[in-house]
């Protein structure tokens, strides 16, 4: 059968037919869910007893729309809430820091202190509610306001039920929104592992995501190996810090991306459960049944969405969920499907919500536990990606853990290498999307998408900021920062509990962030790029020779090769796109400058000048697009600088086109664009701007 | 024909750059590096225009200093840190970082500017990242033109990164005033083999990483280096090449080496041998030049195709040798 097998991007071998054969080889052996080493689900009723929680990640603009927002999703079938920040919260900014100009209220709400908190769980009893939050570099500052708002309701943190994300592992692997330098991060990590393990025994201290791998561009097999290596290095850190692992390693849970193979992703979850159950045993022995259980939560892929026909995305959503309740998820975030152009609306929320509604509630999807199981197939997928993945795990110890596998590079260049592959065999039409590369439609209207009003939004948090600073104790407020850092200097103190204190004196998340920052600096990693991955797809296309001839005629009338800056402005840390681009670009003959994450408009004007780039090329997924290209725009205008060719790619949608171009952008290349396509355009303009016919 | 967007008289140009405009400064780079003849032109005039100035005007000479080591050893961290020291002493610096470009398709990523992120927002620091094409040394044949504009624009230090992968040194040693070796924690063992080469290049050794995992094997690799340092001889007489440790993370070690620096050109200076190894380096730098020109020469002398298409047939068909095509090619374009 092997002229049949498909090899696709992952690395995992699919056959075309699957017999007993195959289980026999693999030395299969049935299971019961609920049992170790809890292939078929860490519980024996499963969806049968309960199904799994709907639970919708969401948060924007001020603390109260958030609010209100919340309010109509809970009162229309949502069981969790999932609170997503803002950039600037994210990377400990107060929203009046000159950093997060763009930022402010964009992808996500903007949190600011206590106050912003209290505000945003209004008429929601914190201890009958379970809330996850996805933060994990300002995740002190956060925690407190979310602890204290919950005294400030009446209620003990003993009772409070939720998730905090808190796995800044991931972070500095494919995400960028961590703040300080790996080791003292990690040490806050077990911080909040010891904080949540004496005082919210019903909290889940970590999420251990690989998601965000698998946005960044990780087939399964990297994204299960490196999620699995990522809470081994969790445990041994608070193991090595004295803490038992029965105390702790019940309440750690998982977070996993899925994606649009179906198949390969249930078995992803499956062999996740049991590589992690029998790994913690291996290593940490632990007594208790339920510090081996990995529970999870999925979110279906947001990579996976496209800009053109949108509505294809809810069948594309459906899918994915179905792929997350076969592998027998605890709770589930679906997209909306204007994700790929902006924050969702309303009505995509709505049918987001309700295609869970629809499989819990009208499918028979529910009264079967892991109806897969035996399955010749997804059995020996289970097997071939628990074996994968096992043995990368082993290397990362061999490494010497995450910690240092991420310092030397090991996971981001594996993770980069599969992006830009699997980019490649997209544009080159190996892989289909429907809409995107095959079965185009012809003519498309833009759709409505939500628009935040971001002046409002950020005058909103300054005069909140100016008021909270106006009525509180500044003297105290001063007292508490510097105890915060006394006890970042210190290892004894638990930071968590220092900063409830100054988070009770309304001390901002801002505040409380640069008090660790005055100990610790902040971190910026330092990312290499790959070369000649992006090219080996297309070695033998002709369009790609091409194109990289004429890119070399180019050069040599130029005087040298065609020269990009590609950057990132704002607090926007997903570089998945900008380092596609720059391989690729540097595989067709250009010299392709990276300019750092988390520029200013103002410091790209300077490299561009410095480096006397022909083209700046800007990456924008978070919706700052508009303030921070227009004034990048002015910035260079200023230093007399006007032949610089702007383009921008990314999350923009098309009703910001036109504005953009007026402001002196030439091209806009939304999601789905194929990179040889982009290359041919900006090709056309250097030709234009710099060579006379 | 390309559109030239830089129509500016030679002489106000020089002014521009004399008078810090970055981006006059930065142009001036592009076209000393530009590969196409009518820029190489202008720049020959606007660099004999810049010499003529910097002569004239008696300014301060700029410390030159060349930055080298193993790829991953941290150089740029280093001249992060370095940087912001030279900074907070009043200078005003200059970073050259030259970049290797992919031979197959002659782009490049040029990412070095990351890792100098603190450094490249402040306003009295300039680094330019250059693509080195594939020339002498690995060092972009202008780079030494650059020096000189940069010197005129007013930045009191330039520090030259370079890729240090055994061949480059050399070529960076011949143009700096002091020349600065870092070395990877745990390359002790090589020191006696296959570094020397790179080693008498040395003025000052610098081991990197001496902070938390690599601490200990960075302290052991100083201890050997210095325990085998009178292994390393320097041709400035009496002249001891200091060895030491620094973290470019914790910031320790820095202002020590930049002492070191200084205190290398003090006692070169003091008895002419700074001088002579400026005009032994002009004159190096004359030679690689020369061999550069000769073979962009050799490259666009179009005349030359039919003959070496014949020569090439006439080899191919075994008529005669390889060594005899190729010197008859040379010679009929000496000749020519």
């Amino acid at each position: 059968m092997s002229e049949f097998s498909s090899q696709d991007a992952e690395h995992l071998q699919k056959k075309a037919l699957y017999t007993a054969d195959d289980l026999n080889k693999r030395g299969f052996k049935p299971q019961r869910p609920g049992k170790f080493p809890y292939r078929m689900g860490p519980y024996d009723t499963m969806y049968t007893g309960r199904p799994w929680t709907i639970r919708q990640y969401a948060g924007f603009s001020t603390a109260e729309e958030s609010n209100a927002f919340y309010h109509d999703a809970l009162e229309n079938g949502q069981k969790g809430l999932s609170v997503a920040f803002d950039l600037a919260t994210h990377r400990g900014y107060d929203s009046d820091h000159p950093r997060v100009v763009g930022d402010v209220g964009k992808a996500g709400v903007a949190i600011d202190s206590v106050e912003d908190m209290k505000l945003l769980f209004k008429g929601i009893p914190l201890n009958k509610m379970s809330v996850s939050m996805t933060m994990n570099g300002a995740v002190i500052p956060v925690m407190a306001a979310y602890i204290v708002t919950a005294e400030e309701q009446g209620i003990s943190q003993d009772q409070l039920r939720g998730t905090i994300q808190n796995d800044i592992l991931k972070e500095f692997m494919v995400r960028n929104t961590y703040i300080y330098p790996p080791n003292p991060s990690m040490r806050l990590v077990s911080d909040i592992i010891d904080y949540t393990r004496q005082h919210m025994p019903k909290f889940n201290s970590i999420s251990i995501s690989g998601y965000h791998m698998q946005e960044a561009g990780a087939n399964e097999v990297l994204e299960l190996a490196f999620t699995i290596a990522d809470g081994l290095e969790y445990v041994g850190a608070a193991v090595s810090r004295g803490l038992d692992v029965d105390e702790f390693a019940p309440r750690l849970s998982f977070f996993f991306g899925i994606g649009m193979n179906m198949l390969t992703e249930i078995a992803k979850l499956r062999a996740a459960r049991e590589l992690w159950a029998e790994l913690m045993q291996d290593l940490f022995e632990p007594q208790n049944p339920k510090s081996t259980m990995l529970r999870t939560h999925c979110q279906t892929s947001g990579w996976s969405l496209t800009a053109q026909d949108p509505l294809n995305n809810i069948v594309r959503t459906t899918i994915e969920a179905i792929g997350a309740i076969f592998g027998g998820t605890q709770s589930l975030h679906t997209n909306s499907y204007d994700e790929a152009l902006s924050l969702p609306t309303e009505t995509a929320s709505r049918i987001a919500r309700n295609t869970q509604l629809i499989l819990q509630e009208e499918t028979d999807m529910t009264h079967i536990i892991d109806p897969f199981a035996g399955s010749y197939a997804i059995e020996s997928l289970t097997h071939d990606l628990y074996s994968k993945a096992k043995k990368l795990v082993a290397e990362i110890t061999a490494i010497g853990g995450m910690t240092q596998a991420i310092k030397n590079g090991f996971p981001q260049k594996k993770i980069e290498a599969s992006a830009a592959i699997r980019q490649a065999r997209i544009d080159k039409g190996i892989e289909t999307i429907v809409g995107v590369n095959k079965y185009k439609s012809p003519d498309q209207e833009p759709m409505d998408v939500r628009n935040i009003d971001h002046s409002r939004v950020s005058q909103s948090q300054k005069r909140k900021l100016s008021l909270l600073k106006k009525n509180r104790d500044n003297e105290l407020v001063k007292t508490h920062l510097s105890a915060i850092e006394k006890a970042a200097k210190s290892s004894k103190l638990n930071i968590l509990s220092v900063a409830i204190e100054a988070a009770r004196a309304r001390a901002t998340i801002g505040e409380i962030s640069e008090a660790l920052e005055r100990v610790w600096g902040r971190y910026n990693a330092h990312h290499s790029t790959i070369k000649g991955v992006y090219s080996k797809v297309y070695e033998q296309d002709s369009e790609f020779k091409q194109l990289k001839e004429k890119v070399l005629n180019l050069s040599k009338l130029l005087g040298r090769q065609p020269r990009m800056l590609i950057v990132k402005m704002g607090q926007d840390g997903h570089n998945r796109g900008a380092k596609i681009i720059a391989t690729a670009f540097a595989d067709l003959g250009f010299d392709v400058d990276m300019g750092s994450l988390f520029s200013t408009p103002d410091e790209v004007v300077k490299q561009a000048i410095e480096n006397d780039v022909h083209i700046i090329g800007i990456s924008s997924l978070a919706g700052g697009h508009k303030t921070l290209i227009t004034t990048l725009i002015e910035g260079l205008k200023k230093q007399n600088v006007d032949d610089i060719i702007i383009v921008a790619g990314g999350v923009i949608p098309e009703q910001d086109y036109a504005q953009l171009k007026s402001d002196g952008v030439t091209a806009i290349f939304g999601p789905g664009t194929p990179i040889i396509q982009a290359a041919e355009s900006i090709f056309e303009a250097l030709k234009d701007r710099f060579i006379s016919s | 024909m390309r559109k030239n967007s830089v129509h500016t008289a030679i002489s106000k140009w020089i002014n521009s750059i004399e008078k810090g405009q970055i981006r006059s400064l930065s142009r001036a780079i592009t076209l000393v590096e530009s590969t196409c003849i009518e820029d190489q032109n202008r720049a020959r005039d606007l660099l004999d225009g810049a010499l003529k100035r910097l002569n004239k005007n008696g300014h301060t000479p700029t410390i030159r200093v060349g930055i080298s080591g193993p790829p991953g050893v941290g150089k740029s961290s280093y001249i992060e840190s370095l940087g912001m020291h030279l900074l907070s002493l009043g200078f005003r610096v200059c970073v050259l970082a030259v970049d290797p470009s992919s031979r197959v398709s002659g782009g490049s990523i040029l990412g070095d500017k990351i890792r100098m992120e603190r450094l490249s927002t402040q306003v009295n620091a300039f680094i330019r990242p250059s693509p080195s094409q594939q020339v002498l040394g690995g060092v972009t044949h202008a780079t030494q033109s650059i020096m000189s504009l940069c010197e005129l624009a007013g930045y009191s230090v330039i520090l030259i990164e370079t890729v240090g992968i055994g061949q480059n040194e050399g070529a960076v040693a011949d143009m700096v005033d002091c020349f600065v070796l870092l070395n990877q924690p745990g390359s002790g063992d090589e020191l006696q083999g296959i570094k020397r080469g790179v080693l008498e290049f040395a003025d000052v050794l610098l081991v990197n990483k001496m902070d938390g995992a690599t601490k200990y094997l960075a302290q052991q690799t100083l201890q050997s280096l210095r325990s085998t340092s009178q292994l390393i001889t320097h041709s400035l007489k009496n002249y001891q090449v200091p060895i030491i440790g620094v973290s470019s993370v914790e910031e320790t070690g820095i202002s020590e080496s930049w002492q070191a620096v200084t205190k290398f050109l003090e006692q070169a200076t003091s008895i002419g041998y700074y001088e002579h190894k400026r005009q032994m380096q002009q004159k190096q730098w004359f030679k690689k030049l020369s061999e550069f020109y000769w073979l962009q020469y050799l490259h666009s002398a179009k005349h030359s195709t039919p003959l070496k298409n014949m020569l090439l047939k006439e080899m191919q068909s075994g008529k005669i040798s390889i060594l005899e095509a190729a010197q008859e090619f040379t010679r009929s374009l000496l000749n020519n």
